[in-house]
């Protein structure tokens, strides 16, 4: 891979198999994508005319899609303010700018995947972005309403336990 | 399946929802009718909760995302990467919900840190400014530090930020027999005593109350609270682990009992806290020491940054005010400035057009402008309030008013004050007695006193006028243009009217006195040094018109009448005052105070000269420690010339501490 290619593109595959063609500079906010591309480079790939697959077999296609709307419009149009803690407020909105902040307002589905998508491309911001939504969606809701909307199955309680700790804070040790 | 739908009544339910006109149509298939309902209820649900979800303008996107994620089961929480699920914990900013978080799942619960809990309890609300979890963790931060309790585990540090009711549980000494729950703990109660979540029924009966003189006290290692109660380390019974206090009251007490000397008490405390270190399961005397520092420095790193940050959205408040403010100032400038030049406009063919719009400029200041003369700035303060709400016809109202004052004022030559020679009419009953004046005063009184020397009243009001002030001084006035002020002049009264404005001119008529009675005439051309003192006698001079005036802090106006009464009494007041001094500064007493040859060491900015010159600055003294006062001042009118002349000594010997300096 020669160095013009850095700046032309690539190809991000689906787990369903569809193919993205994306710039190679959106495609690098994926540390993925950085360390496969070093990857590519070192191996001394002779053969310029294919294009770079970059196969992501934990990313559905939906969820890629959005993964590439979020990169493009970081690198495009405005990155996203860093989150930091303390928290500036309980509102998405007034921690990240507009876009980002409806970016995460989707289904609770859609956002799990794309925590966990983030979280396989490693892209930092976007992980933080997903994570700080997840958190929000959490805050003022009970141990049994964070079971029961976040569809909480593995729950390892004893029944003794489980009515002690919706109980009182100091009864379980 | 289809024959038997069709042959098969339908449920009772069912046939509830039927329509009445299909209740006898049974040839239908019920299956597909069912299966074309679910159908369309997954794409209505999917449609619905993806409208709520995204913008309205997104309709293809919404298709999109329907499609996508038709029939697709959420993802459960705690199936989502460790890393992603330690991150989500790390945002969590109040306890409460870390450990609503922590305790809705086992696996959850072996993610939470020490490190997410302070900083949750540092982090809980700082917009709003309620730090009652950051409270309660720098409590029990203060015993950690002080190494002082049983170090709380992650999951026992955030029940200790959550607890509502005491842990003592059954043994708690406030807890309700009839319904089995343990007292709760105050709502506002930021403190866990000992590092425990006990009430206050278990602190009063639970504790011991050691003399404030017990060796132990700010010793490393034993834990206090409201500086003199002790209590044992508590065991809890579900786990076995001991919580709270490192030591027992009964050891200290002991130790305390045991040896005389502090370094002894000392030495066996040590001993005893590295005792309890090395019984202990859980860790040895360096893996306690670590755990303490690390949570520590947890805290400390955790305080800095929620310090900061509150730094930080105060200055962006403070950032957003200022620019608001400038914003609003700009805004508020560009209509006074038109409102100004409506202003001038009016005033255009006023000969004291300048006077009258004389004004700064306040480009930082939310008034935007202040006009000199207090009569304009009183009568637009209304206008320049809310310069947006005031309408051309009240700025033009208000502006013919202001005119027609400096109209008048201009008719009459006011500001020429060529009025003041011809108002033997008005000051007819002035006099100084032994100098000067009248007209046709009190002949029964001062008779004996008349002179033919020009009327020094006048005079005098004329010099200051003329040299020791301008118009603008005498609009600056509160009282100058009031409405009094205008019925004088309409009257052909200007020097009332002078006067009245130069009642509330700071200084003015101590200082129109001073010149009236301190004069530098011929005549006060004495050989005696202590005559040749004009300067000295104007200041004895004001000093004695602030001792006679009725109104001493400006608070009222002197009438005329008033006036004209102080001034007289004044004047016989002041030639008694001078005389004395002069008398003072004469007698031999005096003089050989001035020649006594005793140096002040280390001083010699004041010298013996200095304090006898006060005699024209006479002050009166608050005695210290006796709260008796000595007055200069009578001590000058009664000629008590050797009581001055110890104050002047003292005057001498300490300056400072008289507020006395050169004059």
């Amino acid at each position: 891979m020669d160095g013009d290619d850095l700046h032309g593109t690539l190809k991000l595959v689906s787990k369903e198999g569809d193919t993205f063609e994306v710039p190679v500079d959106i495609a690098k906010l994926s540390n993925l994508v950085l360390t496969t591309l070093g990857e590519e480079d070192d191996g001394g790939n002779d053969d310029d005319d294919d294009m770079i697959e970059i196969p992501l077999p934990n990313v559905r296609s939906a969820v890629l899609a959005k993964v590439i709307e979020y990169c493009t419009h970081y690198k495009l149009v405005e990155p996203m303010t860093p989150i930091t803690t303390p928290l500036k407020s309980n509102r998405i909105e007034e921690i990240v700018q507009e876009w980002y902040a409806n970016f995460v307002n989707v289904d609770q589905t859609l956002l799990f995947e794309l925590v966990t998508a983030a979280n396989f491309m490693d892209i930092k911001a976007l992980l933080d972005l997903t994570c700080l939504a997840v958190s929000i969606l959490i805050k003022g809701k009970s141990a049994e309403e964070i079971r029961r909307i976040f569809n909480i199955k593995n729950n390892d309680f004893s029944a003794e336990e489980e009515i002690k700790v919706a109980d009182d804070p100091n009864a379980m040790s | 399946m289809l024959s038997s739908a069709a042959a098969a009544p339908p449920t009772r339910s069912l046939r509830k929802r039927q329509p009445a006109k299909l209740a006898d149509d049974i040839d239908f298939d019920l299956e597909t009718l069912l299966k074309e309902h679910e159908k369309t209820g997954i794409e209505f649900r999917a449609k619905r909760d993806a409208k709520k979800l995204k913008n309205a303008d997104d309709s293809d996107d919404d298709e999109k995302y329907v499609d996508a994620f038709k029939g697709c089961e959420a993802i459960p929480l705690d199936s989502l990467p460790s890393l992603c699920i330690e991150k989500i914990f790390s945002m969590m900013d109040s306890p409460h919900d870390l450990f609503n978080l922590a305790f809705s799942c086992k696996s959850f619960m072996s993610v939470v840190t020490p490190e997410i809990v302070i900083r949750s309890a540092v982090f809980n609300n700082l917009r709003k400014r309620d730090k009652g979890s950051r409270k309660i963790v720098t409590n029990i931060m203060g015993y950690i530090k002080n190494r002082s309790i049983h170090i709380p585990s992650t999951h026992r540090l955030l029940r200790l930020l959550n607890a509502k009711s005491c842990e003592r549980g059954e043994r708690c000494w406030g807890r309700n027999l009839k319904t089995g729950k343990a007292m709760p703990l105050h709502h506002n109660a930021y403190c866990r005593p000992f590092g425990l979540a006990i009430c206050e029924k278990c602190v009063k009966f639970g504790s011991t109350k050691v003399p404030y003189s017990h060796f132990s006290r700010f010793q490393p290692g034993v834990a206090f609270h409201q500086w003199n109660l002790l209590m044992d380390p508590q065991l809890d019974t579900k786990t076995g682990e001991v919580n709270g206090p490192l030591l027992e009251v009964l050891e200290l007490q002991q130790i305390e009992n045991s040896y005389s000397t502090t370094d002894d008490k000392k030495c066996a405390l040590e001993g005893i806290v590295a005792a309890v270190h090395t019984n202990e399961d859980k860790y040895s005397p360096q893996q306690y020491e670590e755990k303490a520092a690390a949570y520590h420095e947890i805290f400390e790193n955790a305080e800095k940054e929620a310090d900061d940050h509150v730094a930080g959205l105060l200055e962006q408040d403070a950032q957003k005010y200022r620019e608001r403010r400038e914003e609003r100032i700009a805004k508020r400038m560009g209509r006074i400035r038109s409102i100004y030049a409506l202003l001038e406009e009016v005033l255009d063919d006023c000969p004291l057009k300048d006077l009258a719009l004389d004004c700064t400029w306040l480009e930082s200041d939310e008034r935007c402008v202040k006009f000199t003369c207090h009569i304009v700035e009183q009568s637009m303060t209304n206008i320049i309030s809310a310069p947006a709400s005031s309408s051309e016809r009240t700025i033009i109202q208000v502006a013919t008013e202001i005119k027609h004052i400096f109209n008048t004022l201009s008719e009459k030559q006011f500001f020429t004050f060529s009025y003041i020679e011809n108002s033997s009419s008005e000051l007819s009953t002035i006099s100084i007695p032994s100098l000067t004046i009248t007209l046709s005063f009190d002949s029964r009184s001062y008779s004996c006193m008349l002179f033919s020397s020009p009327d020094r009243c006048r005079r005098g009001i004329y010099e200051y006028c003329l040299n020791e002030t301008t118009p603008l001084d005498i609009m600056q006035s509160s009282t100058a243009g009031d409405q009094q002020f205008m019925r004088h002049l309409e009257e052909n009264k200007p020097v009332r009217a002078l006067v009245r404005a130069l009642n509330r001119v700071r200084g003015a008529l101590p200082r129109i006195f001073a010149l009236s009675v301190a004069r530098s005439d011929a005549a006060d051309n004495d050989a005696d040094p202590a005559e040749n003192r004009l300067d000295y006698y104007r200041k004895l001079a004001e000093t004695v018109w602030s001792k006679k005036s009725p109104y001493q802090y400006g608070s009222e106006i002197l009438s005329f009448v008033a006036y004209k009464d102080t001034f007289n009494s004044s004047a016989e007041e002041f030639q008694t005052m001078k005389k004395n001094a002069m008398d003072y500064l004469r007698d031999q007493q005096t003089i050989r105070f001035l020649l006594r040859d005793v140096s002040v060491a280390g001083r010699d900015d004041f010298s013996r000269q200095d304090a006898l010159n006060q005699v024209f600055l006479p002050k009166t003294h608050t005695v210290w420690m006796q709260g008796t006062r000595t007055s200069a001042y009578d001590h000058i009118l009664n000629r008590s010339f050797e009581s001055l002349r110890n104050l002047h000594e003292q005057y001498f010997r300490r300056p400072g501490s008289f507020g006395v300096s050169r004059i």
